[in-house]
């Protein structure tokens, strides 16, 4: 079953710059797909345009609604979002307002917001991190926090940009364990083609405002040709 | 990046930190309407006992004179205008002047002394629970998680300045940090945009509220 369908949407930022232009592509519930492509290519704006946080021209269907002005806060409740930097992400100064940001309004009694950010912290592996302050954490503890925050909604469709920037090995092989153990949809915009390859079912190659290419990991990720004409590179996974 | 926490010490276990958060904020809004409302006449006797009071909760406390005193300290850039202008445009200047530091030293220093021994969450808490605008609570919070992200930002940037321009000094380094707060203020433009995306995505209103 199809959970997001775009149909011919395009993107031109305010300064006339266009960023992506009639692109279409599908993504099945419980798919991971991982957009790559160069900087610049419009892969954030994207994600953004998929959450409904620009206003793009075209069709984004979200579960079998149009993403509309007026359904937008429903569709809303069903993608977490991961941003690059984690401080734009933890806006409140502990760590467990940040986690239960929202949540009452999903529904969830104070009780039930109690043991989803333990639960969620848990499944993060930060035990114990309720009453830290978000700026006393380390880059990849952030991380972690910013994906405890998104799994405390129980989207069904994850979107993340660059969740492994800037980790160092270590973390970033932790973030991609906890990315691989959520069952539902995952969008995955990164430059970290070797966690790309690990993770996603399908990758889509975005370059000069469209789609160049979009199928399974491993036919497009060991596609040379494909990749060094996009300016990228064969992850090791696939050398 | 260095960072200095307002609330440093506010998680020690003291009788003074166990007392409830609502208590020491009523205790700290009724002490600065008083040293407000009090008559100057009657500000200069009740000081001394208001500001022992202080420091035997202080003491209690077991956070640090120097701690509290050096965060009250920053009232001076304001007060030390005030006192010379009242001193040389008004009669009696100087000992309205003086009423108004006292006054301004004994407020900030409770309010220092507030958050030395009360977590910044349990202050933020105890406020959404006596209903206080969602929105300023949300302006506190912001401000108490990026003051140390910006003053970082701008710590980098000064770092950048002065190993690019071989020191610091120099006829045009007014015009530099001049044009560094500028950066910083688009920088957190943009950032604020970022982080109002982030906020729309789990449910805010744009309002002060949630949907």
């Amino acid at each position: 079953m199809t959970i997001v369908e775009v149909k011919n949407i395009s993107y031109t930022y305010p300064d006339g710059i266009e960023v992506f232009k009639n692109i279409s592509f599908k993504v099945a519930e419980g798919e991971s797909l991982g957009i790559i492509g160069p900087n610049g290519a419009g892969k954030t704006t994207l994600l953004l345009a998929l959450s409904g946080l620009i206003n793009n021209s075209g069709e984004i269907i979200i579960n079998g609604e149009i993403k509309s002005e007026k359904n937008i806060n429903d569709i809303r409740k069903k993608i977490s979002f991961v941003f690059q930097n984690p401080d734009d992400q933890l806006f409140m100064p502990h760590v467990e307002e940040d986690i239960s940001f929202g949540l009452n309004k999903l529904g969830y009694s104070e009780e039930e917001i109690n043991d989803i950010v333990k639960k969620s912290l848990n499944s993060a592996g930060l035990d114990g991190f309720e009453l830290r302050s978000s700026h006393h954490l380390s880059l990849g503890q952030k991380k972690r926090v910013c994906l405890a925050a998104a799994f405390a909604r129980s989207p069904e469709i994850l979107l993340l940009d660059e969740p492994s920037n800037e980790l160092d090995p270590g973390g970033r092989k932790e973030l991609a364990g906890l990315i691989q153990d959520f069952k539902g949809t995952k969008l995955i915009v990164s430059h970290d083609l070797n966690m790309i390859g690990e993770i996603c079912d399908n990758v889509m190659i975005l370059n000069n405002s469209i789609i160049k290419a979009i199928g399974g990991s491993k036919k497009i990720l060991s596609d040379k040709n494909l990749m060094e004409s996009n300016s990228l590179e064969v992850p090791y996974i696939y050398r | 990046m260095r960072h200095s926490f307002w609330d440093h010490f506010s998680g020690l276990d003291t009788p003074v930190h166990r007392l409830s958060p609502g208590v020491k904020i009523l205790f700290v809004i009724l002490l600065v309407l008083i040293l407000t409302i009090l008559p100057g006449d009657y500000i200069s006797f009740s000081a001394l006992p208001l500001l022992l009071l202080l420091i035997i909760i202080l003491i209690f406390s077991r956070v640090p004179v120097k701690h509290v005193v050096k965060r009250t300290l920053v009232i001076l850039p304001l007060i030390i205008p005030v006192i010379v202008l009242n001193s040389i445009f008004m009669e009696s200047g100087l000992s309205h002047s003086l009423i108004l530091s006292v006054r301004s030293f004994l407020s900030i220093f409770s309010l220092v002394l507030l958050v030395s021994v009360t977590r910044f969450s349990d202050i933020m808490k105890t406020l959404s629970r006596w209903h206080f605008p969602r929105i300023m609570i949300m302006i506190l919070s912001f401000m108490y998680r990026y003051f140390f992200l910006l003053t970082g930002e701008m710590e980098k940037m000064i770092r950048a300045v002065k190993l690019r321009s071989g020191g610091t000094g120099g006829s045009g380094i007014f015009k530099i940090y001049s044009q560094i707060l500028a950066i910083l203020f688009i920088k957190s433009y943009e950032r604020a945009e970022r982080v109002y995306h982030a906020m729309l995505m789990r449910g805010y209103d744009g309002n002060g509220g949630l949907q």
